[in-house]
């Protein structure tokens, strides 16, 4: 009875540490895949690549679709500041556009923690290329709050009470962006005190 | 005494060695195969095209879609014989006054691959 015990203990033990193990795999893997930009978003290196190793995979598998390369598109998350923390939806967020995104569309879309669209009474998800409002220079400004801050011409409606995510997705990107996403100066995420 | 603990260590230590290995290497699998049954069971089947809605708040068919793009999905099995993909313009999914674009891109992927 005690070696059965014993056995039963050993292979709850394994499989313990072997969960663990994967844990740990996906921290090392994310935090050496990352690659940041202007301290605001970040990206998975070899996402949608062929070349892409099954951690990275299994993490896109969970969290989106099927991805693309990075000659066809790049996916931004923001992650604003320095903490690192996730965005939540009772704060006030700002993206200020810097230069031109330089690619065919681009589309920063809300989610709420659970990675589904927001709702709201004016079915406002995401702005893109061809429907964000500009400043006559060009540039843009997209307040990402729960109610609508004054003045504000792009706001997309925050989730009351959850963690949220917010995603920029750039189809078609130039070479000067692909080839250089660490510094590319993409638009910056603000917290708004 | 120590011996049998060794051996009960070693045990557990090999367990947790299996464990990672075939979790890491068979997740992208095993979450694109409950996927695919689900496209399957919506579509009616291989190698029927899904095209499936425009995403709002109520979608809860895949996380993190993008409201701005039309996706379509096909579960392919060219294990009996080859297949013709043909794909419809967006415009036609969704009708000229919908305001669609004509960017659209088609990509294979094979079980947990991109192909």
């Amino acid at each position: 009875m005690k070696v059965f015990v014993k056995i039963i203990v050993t292979v709850l033990t394994g499989i313990l540490i072997g969960y663990l193990g994967i844990a740990a795999a996906f921290l090392l893997e994310a935090t050496d895949a990352v690659v940041c930009n202007s301290n605001s978003w970040k990206t998975l290196k070899g996402i949608g690549s062929a070349d892409a190793n099954a951690l990275t995979r299994a993490f896109i598998a969970k969290i989106g679709l099927f991805a693309n390369s990075r000659e066809e598109a790049i996916y931004f998350l923001a992650y604003p500041g320095d903490s690192g923390e996730d965005m939540h939806g009772d704060r006030h967020y700002r993206i200020i556009s810097r230069k031109p995104i330089p690619a065919a569309w681009w589309a920063i879309t809300l989610y709420n923690d659970k990675r589904f669209l927001v709702a709201n009474k004016e079915n406002r998800y995401s702005f893109t290329t061809f429907n964000v409002v500009r400043d006559k220079d060009g540039r843009f400004v997209i307040d990402i709050a729960p109610t609508r801050p004054e003045g504000a011409k792009n706001w997309l409606p925050a989730p009351k009470g959850e963690r949220m995510h917010v995603i920029l997705r750039v189809y078609h990107p130039a070479p000067e962006l692909y080839e250089n996403i660490a510094d590319y100066p993409l638009p910056v995420v603000k917290e708004v005190e | 005494m120590i011996k049998r603990n060794v051996v009960y260590i070693a045990g557990s230590l090999f367990i947790a060695l299996f464990v990672i290995v075939y979790g890491i290497s068979t997740m992208p699998s095993r979450l694109l195969k409950v996927r695919n049954e689900a496209y399957l069971k919506m579509a009616g089947g291989y190698n029927v095209f899904l095209h499936l809605p425009r995403a709002d708040a109520r979608w809860d068919t895949f996380v993190s879609p993008s409201p701005d793009l039309m996706y379509s999905v096909l579960v392919f099995n060219t294990g009996e014989h080859p297949i013709v993909v043909e794909f419809p313009p967006p415009s036609r999914l969704l009708g000229q006054s919908d305001g669609c674009g004509q960017y659209g891109q088609l990509c294979l992927y094979r079980k947990s691959n991109r192909v």
